[in-house]
């Protein structure tokens, strides 16, 4: 019998699982009730739950592919595996991590401490220590911070009042596909008032042992709270498997703010679609920050739906696409309530062939009064070879309204090359100070290590392109 | 060729045109550029038979045109009347009526025509060529520059009727030339709109063409537009859309030659019942290449509006400056303006931007007319035409004061 | 660290237009050259050229500092040489702060171990002081939404922070009132010294009042035809550009007409 990927042991298939023991499981290939049945029942669902995914399968098999974005034409649903138990995903020897990513971790600056576990060696990230200090601190505060599985175990009204209402499992294929087979991702909970200063990052937890292809996150913040939370990280992250299907929901309820920071570098050939979406209620605040670096093909638009007087809603994203990447991202403002606003602010940066879309829609319903929005594109081509485009919508159908959108295509200057280098800044640097100062106003919306390790990431990219 | 008949190339052209369309079905919004028009609301099936028009028939000769260079007059079908001046068509300038012209320019004529069909994509641009009727024909031969204007003027009238006006344009080398074309539908007759614009521009040559459509409120338009610009050639063009029920109306720009350049205008009012699709498509295929467009459009309460705009700029077309522009201006509660600008960029020596802004008409200024006397309406009258005076103040007067006289037509009537 | 720079023959231009035509010049360490001419005499380009700018063609002649030629090198390493050019229309770099900016070329100048930040930000607090610049400029992004006699002074700071051995000054004190003139002229004059040459490009006589010149030379049709000492000033004053186009802009070659020795 052979591993897809090293050193891991192929338990028998058939009937959706054969589990001869703990330590090893996984569904068989492929996708069908037997494997969402068998999904469910080993993380001990209630009925409703299971109900929920095999009514999501039967959606999911009747969408079509989106018809628009990235090409996804060449994934085979039928060859994946929808499921395997955190730690199976993380084996292979540090031996065997290629020298291209243990270099970026040297010159990113990642902890040694991570490295490891980012590199997918080793099934044990010594954040023990941190995440129980953490915890102990949020639990005072009546914060729920956990994994999905154990919310639907320990709070299951609350999952229920809200899993699936901003993504129904009918919004579209990917999202149908996730709500039948999720595993793994974040629940948090923050009562009324309550202000988290430290934000939430989700390798703290400790059952995150894995970077989960169908991850379920939901952020509930009630009336007047405050949080942010962090996921991903710069550094090259291992997959096993080609396609990640993430769905991320907020609920901002009145007076609420929550801001939701990505950073995804994912070093493989992934295909990474993502549907992230906020419901923004009377006078609540929802900010995404999402930067996209790496993957084969990531499609993500993150929304915001206010559905509040008063709601404010504001996207910032970052996307790099390299040789042979397409970034398709940006993000959607739906307005459905008067004395709304949005901000929508899109950076790309193309290189080596690389191509980076922008993907926007506005849309005011009709009957509103006082929407403003705002949505600015800007995009670095930095050689001949690469591409990008710009594919904004606004759909508006109130008169009181005052609707802006702008987009600009540039490559670094000429003069602004010749005036840094008189300045004694070889090519290269100048080449490098020019992109990092593109980005900056981005970059600044990210916590401090974010940044720098951003930063670093982007030289490293970029010493590929200038000789 | 017999007087009264017209050239065997146009019958053969609708023939060919005939059997794509029957090849061909309907396009529908699953369609990328029908996603915002849905035929299925039309129903198309009184358009669909054979009506006799009165093509074929030789245009009156109406003597030497006064001030203009030339102009041509159609009235549903038939050509009412043709003048060109005679010093011009002695030095080799031709305006015709598509079928009845003379050798040299049924010719190029089409030429033209086989070329705009074979580009011809959906079904309902081939239709316009299975139905094609009449047309003009304007040429100007290398070298000669005419700064009176051309007039061409399209009535159309009748029930049931499938109008395919068409209009060629064919510059060579360093001519230069003025046209304004209006078409007019009379009250009360229901038809069918189905033109084409289409201009050939040789080397550095140039053409500014000013085109108005004037419709009754219930019919369906379909007008097509598309420009082919060779080395240092320049287009300038405005588009005036009003009437018509639902519309849709594409600009096609393909700009071929090496430091070709196109201005491109349009200017839209939609009233309640209106729905417009108006379309416009910059595409760079050659370095060094400058395109402007600047679209803008006012939405009465319960009318609609869809703008989609694009630049395409090819791997080869460094040295590229575009901009496209998009402004919208709401009238009125229920009335609904989309904006879909695009950008697909294949080289990074270039300069492109877009910008659209919707919104309605400014408070501040509203008080302040009305602080000087003026009634709601006429503030509002005044702060829109104010709006699309930008697209207007390059125009020929005469196209001004006309456009802006519909404009007054079609907003509340001022005490 | 003083310099010679020595110029000889230099031509250059764009496309198929010609704009210098043979320029011959010498910059020692101590002197203060002043350079004026009527536009498009090619002041302006001869400063570019000199630094590097990627716009002009090289069609003939040598630029040598200390005997090396600075042709050959690129306009990073005509810095690192100690080659300064205060720009006529300085670029924008959005998202570079001043500070971050100035930090990075004072590192590179100093070899790469440069001054720590403590001082560093004294030092550069101290010159935007001298220079009348409010401190908030340092978290500004460079140059963007700068008005014009903001560009100037920033230019003239950095040099200060720079310390070139050779600067050269590319119309600084045009469109500027007559305090910035003064500050920006203060800024020149602090640097005089043994180790310090410069080159003022300029169309008034108003900067040379204050930033009193050594030699003045008078630029026409791509060449320097006339040099002098600091009374060249007082005569154009009087006789205007006229006087030059009179005296060459007839004939073609003008290597008569009174040229000093330097």
């Amino acid at each position: 019998m052979k591993a897809s990927s090293p050193a891991l042991e192929i338990a028998e298939y058939s009937h959706g699982y054969h589990f001869p023991d703990e330590s090893v499981f996984r569904t068989r290939i492929g996708l069908d009730e037997s494997v969402v049945n068998a999904i469910s029942e080993r993380k001990g669902e209630p009925e409703w739950m299971r109900r929920y995914r095999l009514r999501a399968l039967g959606a999911f098999r009747k969408k079509s592919m989106p018809s628009w974005g990235a090409d996804l034409s060449s994934i085979d649903f039928d060859a994946l595996c929808y499921y395997a138990r955190p730690q199976e995903a993380q084996s292979r020897s540090w031996e065997d991590v290629p020298a291209s990513i243990k270099e970026t971790f040297e010159r990113i600056g990642i902890p040694e401490a991570e490295r490891k576990f980012l590199a997918g060696v080793g099934a044990q990230y010594d954040s023990e220590m941190v995440y129980h200090s953490i915890k102990e601190d949020l639990s005072k505060l009546g914060v729920i911070f956990t994994d999905p599985e154990t919310a639907l175990r320990e709070h299951p009204d609350l999952v229920r009042r809200y899993f699936g209402t901003v993504i129904p499992y009918l919004d579209n294929k990917f999202a149908a596909l996730n709500s039948a087979v999720w595993s793994g991702g974040s629940f948090v909970y923050v009562p009324k008032g309550v202000r988290v200063d430290v934000p939430l990052q989700a390798y703290f937890r400790i059952n995150a042992r894995s970077f989960g292809q169908f991850e379920r996150t939901l952020i509930i913040a009630d009336e007047g709270s405050f949080v942010h939370y962090i996921e991903g990280c710069t550094a090259p992250i291992y997959a096993t498997e080609s396609l990640h299907s993430a769905v991320v929901e907020i609920i901002a309820l009145p007076g609420s703010r929550v801001r939701y920071t990505t950073i995804q570098n994912w070093s493989s050939d992934v295909y990474n679609l993502v549907t992230k979406r906020a419901a923004v209620h009377r006078d609540a605040v929802v900010e995404w920050v999402d930067g996209n670096i790496g993957s084969k093909r990531t499609m993500k638009y993150p929304s915001v739906y206010l559905i509040g007087e008063g709601a404010r809603g504001e996207i910032l994203s970052i996307a790099f696409a390299g040789k042979g990447q397409e970034q398709d991202t940006g993000g959607k403002a739906v307005h459905a309530a008067s004395h709304t606003s949005s901000v929508i602010t899109a950076k790309s940066i193309s290189k080596s062939g690389g191509i980076a879309s922008y993907r926007g829609l506005v849309k005011v319903n009709e009957g509103l009064r006082d929407v403003r929005s705002r949505v600015v594109c800007d995009a670095l081509l930095l050689d001949g070879d690469s591409r990008t485009n710009t594919y904004p919508v606004m759909e508006i159908e109130s008169d009181q309204v005052s609707i802006e959108h702008e987009a600009r295509v540039s490559r670094i200057g000429e003069d602004q090359l010749f005036y840094l280098m008189s300045r004694g800044m070889s090519e290269a640097e100048a080449s490098f100070m020019i992109v990092s100062g593109f980005l900056d106003p981005l970059v600044k919306q990210l916590p401090m290590e974010y940044a720098v390790e951003l930063n670093r990431l982007i030289e490293l990219e970029m010493e590929g392109s200038v000789g | 060729m017999m007087a009264g008949s017209p050239s065997p190339w146009l019958g053969e052209l609708r023939a060919d045109a005939r059997d794509r369309f029957e090849s061909l079905a309907w396009p529908t919004p699953e369609e990328e550029d029908w996603r915002r028009t849905d035929l299925g609301r039309l129903d198309l099936e009184p358009f669909l038979a054979d009506r006799v028009g009165k093509a074929g028939e030789l245009c009156p000769w109406a003597g030497e045109p006064g001030a203009s260079a030339g102009y041509i007059r159609f009235e549903s079908g038939g050509c009412a009347e043709l003048a060109i001046s005679e010093r011009l068509r002695s030095r080799g300038a031709r305006l015709e009526s598509m079928g009845m012209g003379s050798l040299q320019g049924e010719s190029l004529n089409s030429a033209l025509m086989r070329e705009t069909f074979a580009s011809a994509g959906d079904k309902v641009a081939v239709w316009h060529f299975a139905r094609l009727e009449y047309g003009a024909f304007l040429y100007l031969p290398p070298g000669l520059k005419i700064e009176e204007p051309f007039f061409v003027d399209i009535r159309e009238s009748g029930a049931g009727r499938h109008a395919t006006p068409q209009i060629a344009i064919v510059l060579g080398e360093g001519a230069a030339a003025t046209v304004i074309a209006r078409t007019k539908e009379s009250l009360g007759s229901s038809i069918l709109c189905n033109s084409r614009s289409d201009i050939s521009l040789g080397p550095s040559s140039a053409l500014r063409l000013f085109e108005s459509s004037n419709l009754g409120p219930g019919t369906p338009f379909f007008q097509r537009s598309r420009a082919r610009l060779a080395e240092g050639s320049s287009l300038e063009r405005l588009e005036v859309q009003l009437g018509g029920g639902l519309s849709m109306t594409r600009v096609d720009c393909l700009l071929e030659g090496r430091g070709s350049e196109a201005r491109l205008d349009g200017l839209y009012y939609s009233q309640a019942g209106q729905e417009a699709d108006v379309g416009v498509s910059l595409r760079h295929l050659s370095p060094g290449a400058t395109s402007k467009a600047f679209y803008k459009g006012a939405v009465a309460s319960g009318g609609r509006a869809v703008f989609q705009g694009s630049i395409d700029v090819g791997t080869g077309a460094s040295g590229t400056d575009a901009y496209l522009s998009n402004r919208n201006l709401l009238l009125g509660p229920a009335a609904r303006a989309d904006s879909i600008p695009t950008l697909r960029i294949g080289n990074n020596d270039v300069r492109c931007s877009h910008g659209s802004a919707t919104g309605r008409l400014g408070e501040e200024e509203l008080f302040y007319l009305r602080s000087r006397g003026l009634s709601e309406a006429e503030a509002r009258e005044m702060l829109v035409l104010g709006f699309f005076e930008e697209l207007l103040e390059r125009s020929p007067e005469a196209f001004r004061e006309e456009t802006l006289a519909d404009l007054r037509r079609r907003m509340p009537a001022a005490a | 660290m003083a310099s010679n720079l020595a110029v000889r023959g230099l031509e250059a231009g764009i496309g198929e237009k010609g704009i210098l035509l043979g320029v011959d010049l010498d910059i020692r360490a101590g002197e203060i050259h002043a350079l004026m001419g009527p536009n498009g005499s090619g002041k302006s380009t001869l400063a570019s050229v000199l630094m590097g700018s990627p716009t002009y063609e090289l069609r003939g002649g040598t630029v040598t500092l200390d005997g090396e030629d600075v042709l050959a090198l690129s306009p990073s390493d005509r810095a690192l040489r100690g080659l300064f050019l205060a720009f006529q229309y300085p670029v924008e770099i959005p998202g570079v702060t001043v500070g971050k900016f100035l930090k990075r070329a004072i590192e590179l100048r100093s070899g790469g171990g440069g001054m720590s930040v403590s001082a560093y930000i004294k030092e550069l607090r101290e010159a935007m002081d001298f220079m009348g610049m409010d401190q908030a400029f340092i978290n500004r992004y460079l140059n963007q939404g700068f008005s014009g006699g903001e560009k100037k002074r920033m230019e003239v700071l950095q040099m200060l922070m720079l310390k070139p051995s050779i600067a050269i000054l590319d119309e600084t004190d045009s469109g500027l009132d007559i305090d910035a003139l003064k500050v920006v002229a203060d800024g020149v004059n602090r640097l005089r010294g043994e180790g310090f040459g410069a080159l003022v490009i300029t169309h008034y006589r108003r900067i040379l009042e204050r930033i009193v010149p050594d030699f003045v030379h008078v630029m026409y049709r791509g060449r320097i035809v006339l040099s002098g000492g600091r009374e060249l000033v007082e005569k154009l004053e009087e006789k205007g550009y006229d006087w030059i186009r009179e005296q060459y802009g007839i004939e073609e070659e003008a290597d008569e007409g009174v040229v000093a020795s330097a």
